[in-house]
């Protein structure tokens, strides 16, 4: 009887233990999605900040770069009747190509009106103006009398073309092609119009094999731009002799159409980043961010789609300015790390596994080494990157620099061999460790029955043990270099004094890695910086990713070997 | 069958003969000599790692600790030019000097203020000092923290008190500037001319006679490197002629003289391998001092004289000049208005080669102690081209960098305490954000996942663990941080001990549940059963028997764990902020560890400065404590564990 209210008591009470365990089941559950969406947060927050929208300005939009050129050929095609009812009564009789001329003056008039610095208007706003008004504004131009009497313009004239509703409507006409469908000869019209005094060094730039640009003068054009096409008859002639168009033609003979729009980027246009967006913002408050674009942004500020995570970010050279830096000095300095700590840790490394796994007695020495390589695995990576200033960088300055091999660094030790030097000694531990799992793992009859067949210890270790554990060293190995490379820190305390724009090309270059790079990248107040940091991050995580994915497959290939 | 024996014994001796001991011999090759010990020490290589690790530490510490840091006295001012060339109570001139102005006005009294600026740039950095308002009215503050468009500010620095400032007051930046001396600084030596009678130590001057390589010789002048011996009773003395000079040893024959050894000698007799020879009588020869076997009056040497002591600081053949530094000397430096905040009393300072104590400190000038422990007061002139400037000195003493509570070595404060509290107040966020979502994990991994379940769950944590830390750090700047300050407001700063901490926190998870639920499923299948057995739920088995079981395994796990988020370093340079400071509120930023090593090391670093040594006493103090934490993890998985 007993018994059976015990029982029951029991039951009830099982249920309230089972709901209290169902509870905690849900905690333990909750803490591994709490990992789950940090780390989905985590990868959400890189992705962000690598795309949205940007505000770009120009130094001169480009818009307005087509504009002479469109309206040149419209001017071309209007009957001369029109164009001298244009110039309303003024002036004698002038040919045709004087009055484009100064129709043409006269639109680089208001265009420099429209753009002057400190009142920018827009040209459709510039055509409502009482003719007054643009007059004043006109006048208000350096040089202007000049430039009108150099083109036989009288006031008159003028008047008469700003008071025109047909010339405005002529002008403001919109452009009908972008600058991307402009041809050669007109991109190199472009340039010779925004740019006439670094022609010479354009050419100098992109065409001369030569050292100084200075070295061009005076000197036949077949050598001073060797290689390049010379139009027929000129190749005798030296380049101060060729004037500004000749010269342009130069480039637009040599040069593709995506070299010539390239160069009008960099030189003329200018692309300059305002303010850039996360993708979250862009993608939800797109209205706000056009509002703020429209009222606190300078006028001429376009809103773009940017991808700061493209080739040209990959391919591209460290520059001071966000929206041109690249990061392939990084990843070549990363590349470089990696092959010379591999060459330096995984023999290192093996051989020190080999020893503790098939020839260590348990003696004091080798009980000691065990135990200083649990430690080591412990100290943290700054302690190493101590250790790499001190010793490599510091102590053995003339040969972490290449001063004893003759090609002595700029950089002194902080070169990329310390650098290597340092995470090899960091990721020793490591390789060790994991280098005898894999050894231990192979199973000890391979071993016996190598001895059996009468071979001699290296020799079974070197054919028959070690084979047999390549794959798990390799595995452990190849985690272990991606966690060199991923390493910062101790690349920060041996290297980043010396923070250098040139593509690292061999042990002695200076450090550069991708790391670092993206360290002092988050550092800057620029807050572009971020987008690009968060660019780098993402190829940074590829990489790394497909070195882990390397060594899955490694292990998966070894664990399928074993088990056949 | 006995056929078979037979054929089977023959076969035997075939085998021993073919093979036999010899040939098995001859396959242990010197190669594998070799490879072994190759191999022992690549084995032995990673001891190196740890010698170099301990040399290198210890080595700096001590530099750290023995060299005496002299840091140029240094002081913010405004720049010269501002200051002479436009009239301190002219506002207009001085609008133009302005780095910017103040948009709302500052209260009085608060030690702490954040000043916003209507333009986008702020003129100023972080640690500079800021000047706002001019004359009686002026501040000095420190910029402590920098947003977007606004900075902190420390004010009531060196006891000043915080005024109150109206908007458009002016703001000027600062440049630290080095302290010079504006006069000359006469020397405090009393000087005096001894004779050499009234020198009462038998120094030997002249007239004294001593033997010299078995010649008795007198001492007929000297000056303080040199004396002149002449040659009085000569002695015969025997010369191997293997000792003497090859050219001399060849041509010596009888009642030659030569030189040798400082003395002119005559030969007495030769041999095959001997010369015996003696000094000319009367002969003179000119000695330094250093070879005589005498004691001789040195500069620098203390004697008594008029029952004090002096120090010699020259002498002729005639006279001895002492010179004596009584104590208690005190001189008056006077400077520039205002430079004398760059001192405060017991400054050990520097000038010129000399070394004195501050005793006293006014607006435009210090008064200084000399003669400090019987130094010499020299004279310093202001004229001598090069501006002596004063240094203030400062030894590093372990009681003071084990409780000083600030720590900035390159002016001469030493505690590492900021640094330390820092470090484990992000430490202890990180444990607690980390040690419930890690046992939980790694719980629920063990004792609850289905198999298939836990196959596709862990690689999230795995895949945790191969971010890199880099990648943290722009998460804990880039969202974590964000968001904190949304959720709380102003009071939490740009950079701040919390978000590092958390962050940390997240990147040790991994670390803590990899570990532990090793140590869970390393619980004896038994125990379970015998658990399941008594009536136990899932939940009671857990907690009561399986986590008691593997609590070694766990607690080493976080200690192990506490260990890396101590050397962690990317996250905590990047989010916890770049001054050290001693405070105990996670909203603020404050420098740890090893956030201080990047800060300094990625300067410009030149070697064998405070600032070189001090990032390795730094490092020091981190390889403890991660090495302590180490060792006492793995004790504990050793003591704590049950045997089963």
């Amino acid at each position: 009887m007993s018994n059976r209210i015990e029982v029951g008591i029991f039951r009830t009470n099982v249920q309230s233990r089972n709901a209290r365990g169902e509870r905690l089941r849900i905690f333990y559950l909750s803490s591994l999605i709490i990992a789950f969406v940090v780390l989905i947060i985590l990868i959400a927050s890189v992705i962000n900040q690598a795309f949205g929208l940007v505000a770009i300005n120009y130094a001169v939009d480009p818009d307005n770069l087509v504009r002479p050129i469109e309206l040149q050929s419209r001017l071309s095609s209007l009957p001369e009747e029109t164009l001298r009812e244009f110039f309303g009564e003024a002036g004698a009789e002038p040919d045709r190509a004087t009055l484009e001329a100064q129709f043409y003056l006269y639109y680089t008039l208001i265009d420099q009106v429209s753009n002057k610095r400190d009142a920018e208007i827009p040209l459709n706003e510039l055509a409502l103006l009482p003719v007054e008004e643009l007059m004043t504004r006109i006048d208000g131009l350096e040089n202007i009398g000049r430039t009108l009497r150099n083109a036989d313009m009288t006031e008159e004239m003028v008047m008469s073309l700003a008071s025109n509703a047909d010339v405005w409507a002529l002008i403001l006409e919109p452009n009908t092609r972008i600058i991307a469908d402009l041809t050669e000869p007109e991109l190199g019209k472009i340039i010779e119009n925004a740019i006439p005094r670094e022609i010479l060094q354009l050419v100098y730039e992109n065409l001369s094999p030569l050292s100084d640009v200075r070295e061009m003068n005076g000197i036949p054009l077949r050598i001073a731009i060797e290689g390049s096409i010379i139009p027929q008859g000129w190749e005798e002639r030296p380049i101060n002799e060729l004037s500004p168009t000749e010269r342009i033609q130069l480039l637009t003979d040599n040069l593709s159409h995506e070299q010539l729009l390239a160069l009008i980027n960099e030189k003329v246009i200018q692309e300059v980043i305002l303010e850039s967006w996360n993708l979250d913002q862009s993608l939800l408050n797109r209205g706000g961010i056009e509002t703020r674009v429209e009222d606190a942004l300078p006028f001429g500020t376009e809103l773009r789609w940017r991808s700061w995570l493209s080739p040209e970010f990959i391919a591209g050279p460290l520059t001071k300015t966000p929206a041109t830096a690249g990061i392939y000095p990084a990843l070549m300095g990363t590349i470089w790390l990696m092959f010379i700590t591999v060459a330096i840790a995984f023999p290192l490394g093996v051989g020190a596994a080999v020893y503790l796994e098939e020839y260590a007695s348990d003696s004091f020495i080798n009980r000691i080494i065990e135990v200083n390589i649990r430690n080591l695995a412990g100290v943290p990576s700054i302690v190493y990157g101590m250790l790499g200033l001190a010793l490599f960088v510091n102590t053995l300055g003339p040969i972490t620099s290449g001063q004893i091999f003759g090609t002595p660094s700029n950089v002194g030790g902080r070169t990329i061999l310390s650098g290597a030097l340092t995470l090899s000694l960091l990721i020793l531990p490591v390789i060790i460790s994991a280098s005898q799992e894999a050894i231990r793992a192979v199973p000890s009859n391979l071993r016996e029955g190598s001895f059996g067949l009468g071979a001699t210890k290296w020799q079974t270790v070197s054919r028959t043990i070690l084979p047999a554990a390549l794959p798990g060293i390799l595995t452990g190995a190849i985690i272990a270099l991606a966690r060199a490379i991923g390493e910062t820190a101790p690349l920060l305390v041996i290297g980043t004094a010396t923070f250098t724009t040139s593509v690292p090309s061999g042990p002695f270059s200076s450090i550069a890695s991708m790391p670092t790079q993206i360290f002092s990248w988050i550092r800057e107040a620029n807050p572009q910086f971020r987008n690009i940091a968060s660019a780098g991050i993402i190829i940074f995580l590829v990489v790394l990713l497909t070195m882990n994915a390397i060594a899955i497959i490694l292990r998966q290939r070894a664990s399928r070997r074993s088990v056949s | 069958m006995e056929q078979a024996m037979n054929s089977s014994s023959q076969r035997k001796l075939f085998i021993k003969k073919q093979i036999g001991t010899q040939a098995i011999k001859k396959r242990v090759r010197p190669v594998d000599g070799i490879i072994t010990i190759i191999l022992f020490i690549t084995g032995v290589f990673s001891i190196f790692t740890t010698i170099a690790i301990v040399i290198i530490l210890s080595g700096q510490t001590l530099l750290f600790f023995d060299s005496r840091a002299y840091i140029i006295a240094k002081l913010p001012v405004i720049d010269d030019a501002i200051a002479q060339s436009a009239n301190l109570d002219d506002l207009e001139a001085m609008t133009d000097f302005a780095d910017a102005i103040l948009s709302e006005p500052i209260t009085s009294g608060q030690n702490e203020f954040i000043i916003t600026f209507e333009g986008d740039r702020i003129p100023f950095q972080q640690t500079q000092f800021i000047q706002i308002g001019v004359g009686e009215l002026r501040e000095v503050m420190q910029v402590i923290d920098r947003g977007r468009r606004t900075i902190k500010v420390e004010r009531g620095l060196d006891n000043t008190t915080p005024l109150a400032h109206s908007s458009g007051t002016l703001i000027f930046s600062m440049t630290e500037q080095q302290v010079t001396l504006t006069e000359d600084m006469p020397s405090v030596q009393s000087i005096e001319e001894i004779t050499w009678e009234q020198v009462n130590v038998p120094y030997v001057h002249i007239g004294d006679e001593f033997k010299f390589r078995e010649q008795t010789v007198k001492v007929t002048d000297f000056n303080s490197t040199n004396a002149v011996l002449q040659c009085i009773t000569p002695a015969s003395q025997t010369l191997n002629r293997s000792d003497l000079p090859r050219r001399l040893a060849q041509a010596l024959s009888e009642g030659e003289t030569f030189d040798y050894n400082n003395i002119l000698w005559r030969v007495e007799s030769v041999t095959d391998s001997q010369v015996v020879a003696s000094c000319v009588q009367d002969s003179t020869s000119q000695v330094s001092w250093s070879v005589l076997p005498v004691t001789m009056l040195k500069v620098s040497d203390k004697i008594e004289y008029q029952d004090l002591e002096w120090r010699v600081a020259s002498y002729t053949n005639q006279t001895v000049r002492i010179e004596r530094c009584e104590a208690n000397q005190f001189t008056e430096i006077p400077l520039r208005q205002g430079f004398g905040r760059a001192f405060t009393v017991n400054d050990l300072v520097e000038v010129g080669v000399e070394i004195m104590r501050v005793d006293s400190v006014a607006e435009s000038a210090i008064v200084v102690e000399r003669c400090l422990q019987g130094t010499n007061g020299y004279e310093h002139a202001q004229s001598d081209g090069s501006y002596p400037s004063l240094s203030v000195a400062d030894e590093v003493e372990i009681l003071e960098f084990l409780t000083e509570t600030e720590w900035t070595p390159q002016n001469g404060k030493f505690g590492i305490l900021p640094l330390v509290v820092s470090t484990v107040l992000i430490t202890l966020v990180a444990l607690t954000v980390a040690i419930p979502l890690g046992l939980g994990a790694a719980i629920y991994l063990s004792e609850y996942a289905p198999l298939k379940v836990r196959n596709t769950l862990k690689p999230i944590l795995e895949i945790l663990a191969g971010v890199p830390t880099i990648v943290f750090g722009f998460f804990a700047v880039s969202f974590v941080s964000p968001v904190l300050q949304s959720l709380f407001g102003g009071v939490v700063q740009g950079q701040n001990i919390l978000t590092a901490g958390i962050v940390v926190g997240i990147l040790i998870v991994p670390m803590i549940s990899s570990l532990s639920e090793e140590a869970f499923r390393a619980v004896p299948r038994a125990l379970r059963e015998a658990s399941y057995g008594l009536g136990a739920t899932k939940l009671e088995t857990t907690v009561r028997i399986i986590f008691p079981a593997a609590i070694s395994g766990v607690l080493a796990s976080v200690i192990l764990a506490a260990s890396r988020a101590v050397g962690e370093t990317m996250v905590v340079a990047l989010a916890a902020g770049s001054v050290p400071k001693l405070t105990f509120n996670v909203f603020e930023g404050a420098e740890a560890m090893t956030g201080y090593i990047v800060r300094i090391s990625s300067g410009d670093l030149s070697y064998n400065t405070i600032d070189y040594n001090s990032i390795f006493v730094v490092g020091a103090t981190l390889f403890l404590m991660t090495l302590l934490l180490n060792i006492v993890s793995s004790i504990v998985a050793s003591r704590l564990r049950e045997a089963y």
